[in-house]
């Protein structure tokens, strides 16, 4: 109850602050009625004349008050600290991130621009992403990652289909790998993250909104292989991360900073290591041993379920 | 018991009358001056945001702050304020912002702002911040362009009734003095 009443605190300070004072204070009658929906609430959806949708894990829910222009515009004005002009470049992508790594998605009418891009215009609706960190999901199998030099870590792939907490996973060895881990003999290293989805480390302006360690630095909504090629220039890291790596592009970018010296630790979508190895540029990097480990995920047991850690090449 | 002459005290007052008359005269000349800065102030002020928006993308909010206490007077206190109100740390919009500030300069006794400068800034929170940076540049060239408009059309007009407060401040304390004597 009290884990439920602290959760309600923080999606309130975070998420529902965003909101106009009718949908606010619907939210939060839907909560007091629901203490334990605070806890598991994936996704709060806005959509102009519509009433307003909670998502979670077992269903949604639709709760009035209508949402009106009035609740669009103050909602759309806060997320872009009144600034939307300031965000055009992030909105083309259809999202963006506020203080605490919860992402909006934006819908509306949109246009497309001479140069291709399109932006949203009429702004009619939102989803916020609830975001949640889970620390310390590493802690028990980074033992198993270490590398062939004393210290480091092994240049690590981590598998599984959408949803089943790569993401979540990766962020944790990026804090792991900056903070070192004495008991395993894991050495504190400057850790460089590319995040071109703002999905690692949430940066809001640039800043990191989840827990990355005290020696990550992060270029954010960056592309993967150019991220990568300028963190290894400029930053000089022991460790490089990315999220969803597959094209060949990516691929080479993971050989080159290989090569340089640092050790890559990167997502990839598949059920099992044999089906990312049916995938030309995730394979091509296996067999020349780029990396070395794999951690494979799944939801048999819910969200972040390990069901193999160890050498890349030893799991059939 | 000594007592002035006469001639010396009457010297005095007229004096006194005169001066007292000179500075009221150039108080509310100064006043009328004061409004003109005013409008230069806001001028300024205009052209600084369009900068921000337009080239270094600064977010509104922190844009205001700056520019606020760039040009100073009362108009860059109200804005400054709209700047500290607003954005998504205050959980505030720029209009809210914005009838709170005036709100509260009324409510302080600061010097009041020209009515044509609170409705300005009253409109332009209604739409700065909520479009495209081309967008925000066109709403605040026109709003450039009003008030350079109206400030030719007040600024003869308000330099005219300076002049004149500053005569007649002079002018009525003689007369006064005249008439007395």
């Amino acid at each position: 109850m009290a884990l439920a009443a602290a959760e309600l605190d923080r999606l309130d300070r975070q998420v529902l602050s965003l909101f106009s004072p009718s949908v606010r204070s619907g939210l939060l009658d839907y909560f007091a009625r629901r203490p334990d929906a605070a806890l598991t609430v994936q996704e709060i959806r806005l959509r102009k004349g519509r009433p307003v949708s909670i998502v979670r894990p077992d269903g949604d829910s639709l709760i009035q008050p209508l949402v009106t222009q009035d609740d669009i515009d103050k909602t759309l004005s806060l997320i872009t600290d009144c600034s939307y002009y300031a965000l055009e470049n992030e909105l083309a992508n259809g999202y963006i991130t506020v203080p605490g790594g919860h992402r909006v998605g934006l819908t509306g009418q949109t246009a497309v621009w001479a140069d291709g891009s399109i932006r949203i215009r009429e702004v009619s609706g939102f989803c916020f992403r609830v975001a949640r960190e889970v620390k310390g999901v590493a802690e028990r199998i980074i033992r198993h990652l270490m590398g062939p030099w004393p210290g480091r870590l092994a240049s690590t792939l981590i598998i599984s289909p959408p949803g089943c907490g790569k993401t979540t996973l990766l962020r944790d060895l990026c804090r792991l790998a900056g903070e070192g881990v004495p008991e395993i003999g894991l050495r504190p290293a400057q850790v460089g993250i590319v995040d071109e989805r703002s999905e690692i480390a949430a940066c809001h302006r640039g800043v990191p909104q989840h827990d990355v360690g005290p020696r990550a630095d992060v270029l954010d909504r960056c592309p993967k292989a150019r991220g990568m090629m300028m963190l290894q220039r400029s930053m000089g890291p022991g460790v490089i991360a990315t999220d969803e790596i597959g094209s060949e592009e990516d691929a080479r970018a993971v050989a080159a900073v290989l090569a340089g010296g640092a050790s890559v630790l990167a997502t990839c979508h598949g059920r099992d290591i044999l089906q990312v190895k049916k995938q030309p540029h995730s394979a091509w990097l296996i067999e020349k041993g780029y990396f070395q480990k794999a951690v494979v995920l799944s939801r048999r047991l819910g969200p972040g379920t390990v069901e193999y850690v160890g050498d890349v090449n030893g799991h059939v | 018991m000594f007592e002035l002459p006469v001639a010396l005290v009457k010297g005095a007052g007229a004096l006194s009358v005169i001066a007292a008359g000179t500075l009221i005269g150039l108080g509310l000349a100064g006043r009328l001056e004061e409004d003109l800065r005013e409008m230069e102030r806001l001028e300024s002020l205009l052209i600084g945001l369009g900068t921000e928006i337009s080239y270094a993308l600064v977010p509104l909010p922190e844009a205001l702050r700056k520019h606020g206490n760039r040009v100073g007077g009362a108009i860059g206190k109200v804005v400054s304020r709209i700047g500290e109100l607003s954005g998504l740390e205050r959980r505030r919009t720029l209009a809210e912002a914005a009838s709170m500030a005036l709100d509260e300069a009324a409510g302080l006794g600061e010097p009041p702002l020209l009515p044509f400068h609170a409705a300005l800034l009253l409109d332009l929170a209604r739409v700065l911040g909520t479009t495209g940076h081309k967008e925000q540049a066109a709403y605040i060239d026109h709003a450039l362009a009003s008030v350079r408009a109206h400030r030719r059309a007040s600024e003869d007009e308000l330099r005219k009734r300076a002049r004149v407060y500053r005569y007649l401040g002079v002018l009525s304390s003689v007369s006064l003095v005249i008439v007395m004597l």
